[in-house]
């Protein structure tokens, strides 16, 4: 005997939801009980028509379809419609899931029911949810940071980036050819955004090391770090940094 | 190419008067440089100073001498209006123009000798005029083989040179092609889905917006690789690409274009507009439900200013450069190299004010 699904579709374009409406209108056992346009008006309705099946987009306003989910004690089956190209989304392919692309075709729409109607009452699969979440929020490799003179902004890209230093609440991105420019990110958020290749030799200031001379040991146990412009700059460490640099430079 | 034939006439009709001068300069500075070696030889030989006197006649001679082949050589080659290019017949009229120089010159120095000491002159020196042909001969030949090489050597470089900027050009293109070749593919796939809703739907406005598609691709791929596009084409597509929007969105946003009527035909960067709109919506308007907008205006002053502005989220202080922004950076920097400016403004309105020379063409 089928089980009959009762069934709802949050997706923020109206015409995809048309679409996914009238693909699934020969399937008996799909009942559809309602539609939402965000993952906030979904969550609503989740909570309110606690359907067994949601048909899910992912990129949407207010809530994305992620984020919607981790909001959500006891999610029903899900099945993700996205736009993403499949190669870009390895997580799909785990056996607990299943997603169709945009646009759907109507083959693909069959096995996926299929799949639904063969499934085991009661085995339980838990959505990798973190394990999307990660491969879908491509960690933004950021190339450049943006700088404010006056109203003007300038982007500084950040292989040019010699070192970042705060003075008091004020953060300044000096460059190779010997310019200092006042940005409004803080250290810490830099610190954190900005890839491996710098690193903090003391609370306040973020060195490029693929800029780096030399390095040499001071007095103090602390390190002072020669930079490769010009001017060659100088930067001291500060000893509370020591065991993380001596890791990351190995000396 | 006009350029070139241009610079050749130029050079051609500057052959009689200022080249013949610096030639003439030359052939002073050398005749008199040859005149002192010669001199000082002669001493050396004798092993004693030669007077003065000898001097002065070794430099009027060496300077008549060197005179009348330069001129000999220029008027010659003038005439048959050569060039180095002509190989052989280049050679044959350059060693014997040289030669007559050196003829004419012998003369001319028994003509002066004469005129001064009172002798009697007679044409045509024979014995002197065997001994310089050799002399002649040789150093026409070193001269020759060294203008020869360090032409060789120039031509080089010249041809290293157009390599190099032909390279960066290319460079350019490709990059300014790749910058603009990216419409969103996620947007593809959705509009598609979109039509394929709308067949059953709405049979119009799915043709309508398969045509709109198609249109908004084909000014993405850019067959011709053009750079530069009027404001009117660049609008035009703008307005396709919100017509895209429209249908999949419905009319949740007010669009305002502004565009000043001079400026219709102005050239600007090529989708420079289209990825900020994107930006403005995902970003800016993206949670907005009622009563969004969004601003785009294109304004003339001694300079072009676009804007695109929305009353959305607004932008923040950290701000963070996406794809939208940082291909607009370098298309712009690949235009205008610093000739251009950014604004990115909270208040008094949300906006992008872009700053852009007038290109003439």
């Amino acid at each position: 005997m089928n089980k009959c699904w009762n069934t709802l579709i949050i997706d923020d374009e109206e015409l995809a939801r048309q679409r996914l409406k009238r693909l699934l209108t020969p399937y008996e056992c799909i009942n559809i009980v309602g539609e939402a346009a965000n993952g906030a008006e979904g969550l609503e309705q989740i909570e309110r028509l606690n359907p067994d099946l949601i048909f899910l987009d992912i990129e949407m306003p207010v809530l994305n379809g992620f984020e919607m989910l981790g909001r959500l004690g006891k999610p029903p089956k899900v099945i993700f419609t996205t736009a993403y190209d499949q190669y870009a989304v390895k997580a799909f392919e785990e056996e607990s899931v299943d997603y169709l692309l945009k646009p759907v075709e109507d083959e693909r729409l069959a096995k996926a029911v299929n799949r639904l109607q063969s499934l085991q009452p009661g085995t339980d699969h838990p959505i990798p949810l973190d394990l999307l979440l990660k491969q879908l929020q491509v960690k933004k490799e950021i190339k450049t940071l943006t700088v404010k003179i006056g109203d003007r902004i300038l982007l500084v890209k950040i292989q040019d980036l010699l070192y970042i230093e705060a003075e008091e609440k004020y953060v300044f991105l000096n460059t190779v050819d010997g310019k200092r420019n006042l940005t409004d990110f803080t250290i810490t958020s830099l610190a954190e955004k900005l890839p491996d290749q710098f690193v903090r030799i003391n609370r306040g200031t973020i060195i490029n090391s693929e800029l780096i001379k030399e390095i040499r040991r001071g007095f103090n146990g602390a390190f002072f770090f020669i930079m490769n412009d010009f001017k060659e700059t100088k930067l001291n460490s500060s000893r509370s940094y020591n065991a993380v640099l001596k890791d990351i430079f190995d000396i | 190419m006009s350029d070139r034939v241009q610079h050749q006439e130029a050079s051609i009709n500057n052959f009689s008067s200022k080249k013949w001068y610096k030639v003439n300069g030359y052939g002073l500075v050398s005749g008199m440089g040859i005149g002192l070696v010669l001199y000082l030889l002669n001493c050396a030989f004798k092993g004693e100073w030669i007077n003065l006197r000898s001097l002065f006649f070794q430099l009027i001679f060496s300077i008549v001498i060197t005179f009348c082949i330069i001129n000999s050589i220029f008027i010659s080659q003038r005439l048959l209006k050569l060039t180095n290019e002509k190989g052989w017949l280049f050679l044959v009229v350059y060693y014997l123009s040289s030669i007559i120089g050196m003829l004419v010159a012998i003369e001319v120095i028994y003509l002066m000798q004469a005129w001064i000491f009172n002798h009697e002159y007679h044409f045509f020196h024979l014995e002197e005029a065997r001994s310089s042909i050799m002399i002649v001969i040789i150093i026409c030949t070193v001269i020759y083989v060294y203008t020869f090489q360090k032409r060789v050597m120039q031509t080089k470089l010249r041809e290293k040179d157009i390599a190099v900027l032909r390279l960066s050009q290319m460079k350019t293109r490709a990059e300014l092609a790749t910058l603009q070749s990216k419409i969103n593919p996620h947007f593809l796939y959705n509009s598609l889905n979109a039509i394929a809703s709308l067949i059953h739907e709405n049979p119009d406005k799915a043709e309508r917006m398969t045509i709109q598609l198609s249109k908004l691709f084909r000014y993405s791929i850019n067959q011709n690789q053009e750079s530069l596009v009027t404001v009117e084409e660049e609008m035009e597509i703008v307005s396709t690409y919100l017509d895209i929007e429209k249908v999949r969105f419905g009319d949740r946003i007010n669009f305002i274009l502004s565009v000043d009527n001079e400026l219709i035909k102005t050239k600007i960067p090529r989708f420079l507009i289209q990825p900020l709109i994107e930006n403005a919506l995902k970003h800016g308007l993206k949670d907005m439900v009622n009563g969004a907008e969004l601003r785009i205006g294109v304004q003339k002053t001694d300079k072009i200013i676009i804007t695109i502005g929305d009353n959305g989220v607004p932008f923040p202080d950290e701000l963070e450069t996406g794809y939208g922004l940082q291909s607009t950076y370098e298309k712009l920097k690949l235009l205008y190299n610093e000739d251009y400016e950014v604004q990115i403004t909270n208040q008094p309105v949300k906006q992008i004010t872009i700053f852009i020379p007038f290109i003439n063409e």
